[in-house]
């Protein structure tokens, strides 16, 4: 139902934003927010159903995930601090992301020992808060480029202008850069903890942190180099790219690596042959 | 050089890596990916992350790092650059690349001075910190000998499991003693290590050591009476406990597997539970020479011969197994990871407060639309 209406609203944004209609906006305003409220109950029925916080397999953790990315555009979309039409980019990585979780949504299990981590909220939560941050940037991204390649476009004229899109985009990227690294080093502190070793080079380790030099790239060549617009809208969209790949696609590109983000899958004991008595030992 | 660390991550990621796979599983891989293994493996990419070109890159960064922000320090007027308009900003920028220089240097350490080894007890027996001892030993090649030759004893361990199988709670009690100290009692939870003269132990996976007592049938000698620590295999229908047994005098090969809690049904058994209330033993025998197999079921205190031996299992107790690990890079890297995290904030808190003081429709924001 959730994604229904995310959908609903992205057929009504699409078809407002085609015939130039502002009194539409609002209506996709309104569904959002509704998409939001039965977001939030499907979410909280999931946590009391379970027992513990959405967070452990990939339905609760997509569900988690666009739950963050439509707050977050929700609230700055209140505060007038982004445009609405961003949404039309948004909402379909919210569906699309979410419908990829019922897909594969299972019944819910107890929360494992690794799980039972403080550290673990602090973690899923400034991942999502990261993820929605560049989901965002990502729309105000792909926005700039479908403005700058078709500017005579009657449509594409109403959404803001390209240096405003652009600064839109790198804000979000410093906001989603900034939970990146939270999320970095509340995972290095739960592995510390969980493992004994903050850093073991696992493919999600790896995949994270090749997102997050991707954006420190980003940021670098914007401040240091002045790559700024049109290089950077590419940038933007190339890293989200890397960031789909470091949440779902580990599998696809690592094909011969496991995880090994669990605990349960370390270790092979062996044979105590040190209790065997030797004495008593013939062939 | 930023790049070039992705490009070595992205190789990380995508190549089997030693360390991470086991050497057949590679070996299987290169020889199906016969042109690609000719091309990287000379660069060390099946263990990039310990390769040359990568602890190059790394140096170089380092270096980069250093000399640019030291460079800018001395061009914005060393300390002086910390008072005035941007001051935070440039606070920020500075701090946030010490932290980085922090963070190679924490990096450094744990890779040249770092012990990591397992252990793997069971209920009552004992361990004296040694460096034979341990298991998967891994130490840095810059790490100097250093063991406390304490005794480690596991006391007991204990696993509280939700709807029977699920383990929510994972708790082991040990009991350390050196020489002279006096006997310090350490639980180890999952998330929750115990450190022991800077020895850090986490919990490690956990399963079951049935007590065998293997005799001779004609002589009635004893020829093993001890516990034997099974694999714990994680299956769609719930964790198995079985191994094989290893002993050099056993003529057949014999499969050991424990149920915890069992029940019968039409003379099939199935498990119940992974609490120990009501264990049995079941033993696989197969004699590829002669083509024969043989099957028997014991439960607690129960015999069963098989072949040319009789079999008791007189005990079930658990084991538990530890990471045990000493790095002294942790604590730069923690600093490192703090300060950076802060250096951050105070990095671009200018640039977001910018944004939230703008009012709606004025300047450049994204909320103004196009006339």
């Amino acid at each position: 139902m959730t994604v229904f209406m995310y959908v609903a609203a992205f057929c009504v944004h699409v078809f407002g934003f085609v015939r130039a209609s502002t009194r539409t906006e609002k209506a996709v305003m309104r569904l959002l927010w509704a998409g939001m409220v039965l977001h939030t109950a499907t979410a909280l029925a999931r946590w009391s159903a379970a027992g513990h916080a959405p967070v452990t397999d990939t339905y609760e953790l997509n569900l988690t995930g666009t739950w963050f990315t439509v707050l977050i555009f929700l609230v700055f979309e209140r505060l007038k601090k982004i445009d609405r039409s961003i949404a039309l980019v948004v909402t379909p990585v919210v569906f699309l992301v979410l419908g990829h979780g019922v897909m594969l949504r299972s019944a819910p299990i107890p929360m494992g020992t690794a799980y039972q981590s403080p550290w673990l909220v602090v973690h899923v939560i400034f991942a999502w808060l990261s993820f929605g941050c560049f989901a965002i940037a990502f729309g105000a991204a792909v926005l700039f480029l479908a403005r700058d390649r078709f500017p005579g476009w009657e449509p594409i004229t109403r959404v803001p202008d390209v240096k405003g899109l652009d600064l839109a985009g790198y804000r979000f990227i410093v906001l989603g850069f900034i939970n990146h690294a939270v999320m970095l080093v509340s995972g290095a502190i739960w592995a510390k903890k969980l493992w004994g070793h903050y850093w073991s080079w696992d493919v999600l380790e790896i995949w994270s942190l090749i997102t997050f030099l991707f954006y420190a790239f980003y940021l670098h060549v914007r401040s240091f180099l002045g790559w700024r617009m049109r290089r950077s809208a590419w940038l933007t969209v190339l890293g989200f790219v890397v960031l789909a790949i470091s949440f779902w696609g580990v599998q696809w590109f690592s094909p011969v690596v496991r995880p090994g983000h669990e605990w349960n899958e370390r270790s092979a004991p062996v044979v105590l042959k040190k209790d065997v008595p030797k004495n008593t030992i013939k062939n | 050089m930023v790049l070039l660390l992705i490009l070595f991550s992205i190789v990380g990621a995508v190549l089997p890596q030693q360390g991470r796979m086991e050497f057949k599983d590679i070996a299987l891989w290169q020889m199906a990916h016969p042109t690609t293994t000719s091309m990287m493996r000379p660069l060390g990419f099946f263990h990039v992350f310990h390769s040359w070109p990568f602890i190059i890159t790394i140096l170089i960064l380092g270096v980069n790092t250093l000399t640019c922000t030291l460079l800018r320090f001395v061009k914005e007027g060393s300390f002086s650059s910390f008072k005035g308009p941007g001051s935070v900003r440039r606070m920020g920028f500075f701090s946030l690349h010490l932290s980085l220089i922090l963070l190679f240097a924490g990096g450094f350490l744990t890779s040249t001075s770092r012990m990591k080894a397992r252990i793997v007890l069971t209920e009552g027996q004992s361990f004296e910190e040694r460096h034979d001892n341990y298991l998967q030993l891994v130490e840095g090649p810059l790490r100097s000998e250093r063991h406390t030759g304490a005794k480690i004893r596991l006391k007991k361990v204990q696993i509280t499991y939700e709807k029977k199988r699920y383990p929510v709670d994972v708790t082991s009690d040990l009991e350390f003693q050196s020489n002279k100290d006096t006997l310090v009692n350490g639980v180890i939870k999952v998330n929750y290590p115990f450190t022991y003269k800077g020895l850090a132990f986490t919990q490690d996976k956990t399963g079951f050591s049935p007590r065998l007592v293997i005799r001779d049938k004609k002589s009635k000698r004893v020829l093993f009476n001890s516990f034997i620590a099974l694999q714990t295999f994680d299956t769609p229908t719930g964790k198995v406990y079985r191994d094989f047994l290893s002993l050099p005098f056993l003529k057949q090969t014999y499969t050991v597997t424990v149920f915890p809690s069992f029940s019968i049904n039409n003379g099939k058994v199935k498990k119940t539970g992974e609490d120990p209330e009501n264990p049995l033993l079941r033993i696989e025998m197969t004699d590829p020479i002669r083509q024969r197999s043989a099957q028997g079921n014991l439960p607690l205190g129960g015999r069963i011969v098989m072949e040319e031996y009789i079999f008791f299992f007189t005990e079930l107790r658990r084991w538990s197994a530890f990471m045990v690990v000493q790095d002294p890079g942790y604590l730069p890297v923690c600093v490192a990871l703090w300060l950076g995290l802060g250096a951050l904030i105070l990095r671009y808190v200018p640039d977001l407060k910018r944004w939230f003081v703008e009012k709606p429709g004025k300047g450049r924001h994204p909320g103004k639309r196009n006339p």
